[in-house]
């Protein structure tokens, strides 16, 4: 590889990079910066007009023609809705009203309902839109640390993509011919680990810095009516949807994806049941909810474009390049390749950065020796769940952060991006925290399945 | 010397597969062995430069060089093509190669594949496949009416007859689909392969013989303009390895099977064979299809018109050639 | 200087009406969901047919809100520097990139994109799963829909962009976020 095959590419993220601070939108951005190398590359013999084509392919063939991503916009639908139509102001209250005497109630609540949200979509962008719709204004509203509102709402909305179900992992289990169950089982322990570690950290900072996560004013007590009656108007109609959302698919009536067809229904059926429906709500509902979709969707259509031409122009084999060009083998080999992983996570979405490692490594990893830490044939599972914990920072890491857009947009009047790159530093340290735990206790990755007896 | 051949191939399945997916590296290593370097067919994931459905029009449009897949894939588009992947009831690998080279077969596939730009050459032979994994015993065909199947193409229409409602599943929830009972079963490939999938782990009635899908060519479609600008001993490199690439593929696919219905077992997957009498039933059903095939799509009925009058008289040969058993 | 500004207007307010329309697919596309859903352990309605039309649906939903997302401010910026340039530097960097970015890639699409189409139509190509909806270039077209209302959207960022860096006054709303999501 000479050095131009190797920095042309690479200078592809450095104008990027340059180019996003402009404010013009992130979409046309990436698509804008693709475009221009292909010229670049057209003039060095590296591109051809024709290959434009793909550019269309792409498009239609993995972000139209898509099932998985359909359901966008109904778990967006059912975010906005229930935060319209007042019944996620009502769920709020109430448990803040419950867990007024634990440090952070409110953020521990979202880390609770993005664990929930994860078990039945594995689709970022409408967990982050939807927790941000149902908790961000009343944080702000209670005066939370911005910047902590911001990191746990879009590090509990990413754990969409790691808690199975999950089409990273089903991806994964095709790259790397893995069982599809092994990946699912194996990725549910370290799931509830970055839980957990947001959980502890949420309570650690109320514990010591309660200025951040200030708890509701000490009200007088209500009266035990009203009390149930608020717990009753604001408990009971939104777990009963979570009911129907979580039992038509244990119930083996939704796949995961439909469950947020039932749940949008739901959550309209709530607003009627609330007295709040009206036709201009719906329209409402229903605008709101085409832009956002919109937003997020002019996202993957630029980034497909951009993470194409990188590969022309050789992207992929610079960084194998690079990765072999060091000789490193085992732990060490490991310990590279999560750092490569991270750092794509800067530029790239989940997909492309498993399709540019995952089958080069994967005959490589097989081989390596990790001495009795880890059994022989178990190496490629562990490894692939190690890669997707690592792949959750790329959700949070600028400046591509898929995350921090939804969140951003979503949670527009209320925050800042400033805001969010200051919150979500240590939520990136806590996934890379989960990270180290599963590689240097591969039991948490490895302990479900082999106890399920696959 | 012939100038330099550098193509970019897509692969609709990935490289990993056994057969599906080791075939197409196959070819890659070996075309750069058998042409002296002087070849290059660089594999590249499905989806990593073109989303694998639509890798035909990309082909064809020549934005990239080839692509490794089963014309059987582009059922949605030339319908016709399907009768050269793999038929409901179909042939075993010798008969239907017999029919490709020497029966006419071959002259209407480049004759189809011609009207859109696209030169193939085949390049594969997978296994039969098997008929699914059920989630629940069937104990015959009637016991498929209501059942809700992840099934696609030609098998998927003749189910449909016996009351089998066809899913299509985004990809991540065929398996909580499966595990949960929104679906009863599912079409996969062959013993090698599923065993990889790991549908074993919520599924344990395994059915056989593959009736929609016995022996599968798969192929090289190549941008036909780049084709015809090759030199003769270019093209006869990569008609050669594609060959033995075939060879390949019915050798290993009969090899790999049994090593992998005996770790199946030994999961707990129980085998089952569909009965005659079922057979017979699927067997009519598919030939209702067929014919619904043959009356809407006349490249069907004209490659499926010179298929059926090769079989009609290879029987003479099958019959007495052959020992039964 | 008011020919730009109401053609800019004009382009604008094609691109929002189609979007406007467009949005109502995800309440079709929510009852699509939930009639498969509710129906298929009972009746075979032909599933394959409704999870067709679930992704068709979607595709119309997003692919014609592309523009009127770029003319409601919807789309993410990255705007922590952005947030201080003065409005003649705003509008210079929409202008650009409004011209640069997102025309190219309009284009781009729409060229290639017409032979996609139009491949589709000669093929009457259906779904390749046999047992789903027929007509393929029927949704494909939305394809070129959807990136040419994006281009008009761009072509009135283009025409607003000129006229206030050629002196006309900035409209009162910015085009960031005018509409306040969240409460
Ligand atoms: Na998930
Ligand atoms: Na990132």
């Amino acid at each position: 590889m000479t050095l131009f095959e190797t920095v042309l590419p690479l200078s592809m993220l450095g104008l990027l990079v340059v180019i996003l601070f402009s404010g013009f939108p992130v979409a046309f951005c990436l698509a804008g910066v693709g475009l221009a190398f292909t010229v670049i590359g057209g003039a060095f013999g590296l591109f051809q007009p024709a290959q434009l084509f793909l550019v269309v392919s792409r498009i239609w063939g993995s972000i139209a023609d898509n099932l998985v991503l359909v359901a966008i916009p109904m778990f967006i639908f059912m975010g906005i809705m229930l935060e319209r139509s007042g019944v996620a102001r009502h769920l709020l209250e109430i448990l803040s009203v419950l867990l007024k005497r634990v440090p952070g109630g409110l953020a521990l609540a979202v880390v609770l309902m993005g664990t929930i949200m994860a078990a039945t979509t594995g689709i970022v962008g409408a967990s982050v839109v939807m927790l941000t719709m149902l908790a961000l204004p009343v944080m702000v509203e209670r005066g939370y640390d911005k910047g902590i509102s911001a990191g746990v709402i879009a590090s509990s909305g990413t754990l969409g993509i790691l808690i199975p179900p999950s089409i990273m992992l089903v991806i994964m289990g095709d790259l790397l011919a893995i069982p599809v169950g092994d990946l699912f089982t194996g990725a549910v322990i370290p799931g509830l680990l970055l839980s957990g570690l947001y959980l502890v950290y949420i309570l650690f900072v109320g514990l010591f810095q309660p200025k951040r996560m200030p708890r509701p004013p000490e009200a007088d007590p209500l009266p035990l009516r009203d009390l149930l009656l608020l717990i009753f108007r604001g408990f009971v109609p939104p777990t009963v949807l979570v009911l129907l959302v979580l039992g038509s698919i244990i119930g083996g009536f939704a796949t995961p994806t439909e469950a947020a067809g039932v749940g949008a229904f739901g959550a309209t059926l709530l607003a009627i049941y609330n007295r709040t429906f009206t036709l201009k709500l719906l329209n409402d509902v229903v605008q709101a909810t085409a832009l956002t979709n919109a937003m997020i969707f002019g996202i993957f259509c630029g980034a497909t474009l951009f993470s194409y031409v990188f590969r022309e122009l050789g992207g992929d084999d610079a960084i194998i390049h690079v990765i072999n060009a060091l000789g490193l083998h085992d732990w060490a080999l490991l310990g590279l390749l999560m750092v490569v992983i991270f750092l794509l996570g800067f530029f790239f979405d989940w997909l492309e950065i498993t399709l540019i490692i995952l089958p080069v490594f994967r005959p490589i990893v097989m081989e390596l020796d990790f001495g009795d830490a880890v059994p022989k044939d178990q190496i490629l599972l562990w490894f692939a769940i190690a890669v997707a914990v690592n792949l959750q920072t790329s959700y949070l890491t600028p400046p591509f952060g898929p995350a921090l857009f939804y969140l951003r947009q979503a949670g527009s009047g209320f925050l800042t991006l400033a805001d969010i790159y200051r919150g979500i530093v240590p939520f990136t340290l806590l996934q890379l925290t989960g990270l180290a735990l599963c590689i240097a206790f591969p039991a948490l990755v490895l302990w479900l399945p082999t106890y399920l007896g696959y | 010397q012939d100038p330099k051949v550098k193509w970019k191939m897509a692969a609709t399945f990935s490289s990993s597969l056994p057969q599906l997916g080791t075939l197409g590296k196959r070819l890659e290593s070996q075309i750069a062995k058998v042409s002296g370097g002087n070849i290059e067919l660089r594999f590249y994931e499905p989806g990593a430069l073109v989303p694998p459905l639509e890798t035909f029009d990309a082909v064809a449009a020549g934005a990239v060089d080839a692509a490794f897949s089963t014309p059987g894939f582009w059922g949605g588009k030339v319908p016709a093509l399907q009768v050269f992947a793999a038929l409901p009831f179909g042939p075993p690998a010798p008969e239907y190669m017999a029919w490709y080279y020497f029966g006419g077969g071959k002259q209407i596939f480049d004759e189809i594949y011609g009207k859109y730009g696209i030169k193939s050459v085949m390049c594969g032979m997978l296994a039969p496949e098997g008929s699914g994994w059920f989630k629940k015993e069937i104990k015959s065909v009637d016991d498929l009416n209501g059942l809700k199947l992840r099934f696609f193409g030609l098998g998927a229409k003749a189910l449909g007859k016996f009351g089998v409602s066809a899913q299509l599943l985004a990809p991540p929830d065929v398996y909580p689909a499966l595990d949960r009972g929104v679906i009863d079963g599912l079409e996969f490939v062959q013993p090698a392969i599923d065993l990889k999938m790991g549908f074993w782990q919520i599924a344990k009635h395994y059915y056989f013989p593959g009736w929609h899908q016995q022996s599968t060519f798969f192929d090289l479609m190549m941008n036909k303009a780049k084709w015809d600008a090759l030199s003769e001993t270019q093209k006869a490199q990569i008609e050669s390895v594609c060959g033995d690439n075939i060879r390949y593929g019915i050798a290993e696919g009969e090899a790999i099977q049994v090593p992998a219905l005996k770790e199946l077992q030994a999961k707990g997957v129980q085998i089952h064979k569909w009965s005659d009498a079922d057979l017979k039933k699927l067997k009519g059903a598919v030939d209702e299809v067929i014919a619904e095939q043959v009356a809407a799509d006349p490249d069907f009925a004209r490659a499926y018109a010179s298929f059926a009058k090769f079989r009609e008289e290879y029987s003479t040969w099958r019959d007495i050639g052959y020992l039964k058993n | 200087m008011s020919a730009l500004l109401a053609s800019a207007q004009i382009l604008k307010t094609i691109a929002q009406r189609v979007g406007q329309a467009a949005a109502w697919c995800v309440v079709v596309l929510v009852l699509t969901v939930v009639l498969d859903v509710v129906t298929r352990r009972f009746i075979v309605l032909g599933s394959t047919k409704l999870q067709d039309l679930e992704w068709h649906l979607h595709a119309t939903l997003f692919l014609l809100c592309l523009g009127y997302g770029y003319v409601a401010g919807e789309h993410v910026r990255i705007d922590v520097l952005s947030n201080r340039f003065s409005a003649k530097t705003a509008a210079a960097i929409e202008l650009i990139g409004a011209a640069l970015f997102i025309l190219p890639f309009c284009l781009v699409v729409l060229y290639y994109g017409w032979p996609f189409l139009a491949s589709s139509f000669r093929l009457n190509e259906g779904s390749p799963s046999l047992t789903g909806l027929p007509y393929r270039w029927i949704i494909k077209s939305t394809l070129l829909i959807g990136f040419s209302t994006l281009l008009l959207a761009a072509l009135g960022a283009i025409a607003a962009s000129l006229a206030t860096l050629l002196g006309s006054p900035p409209k009162p709303e910015a085009p960031h976020h005018p509409q306040e999501v969240g409460l």
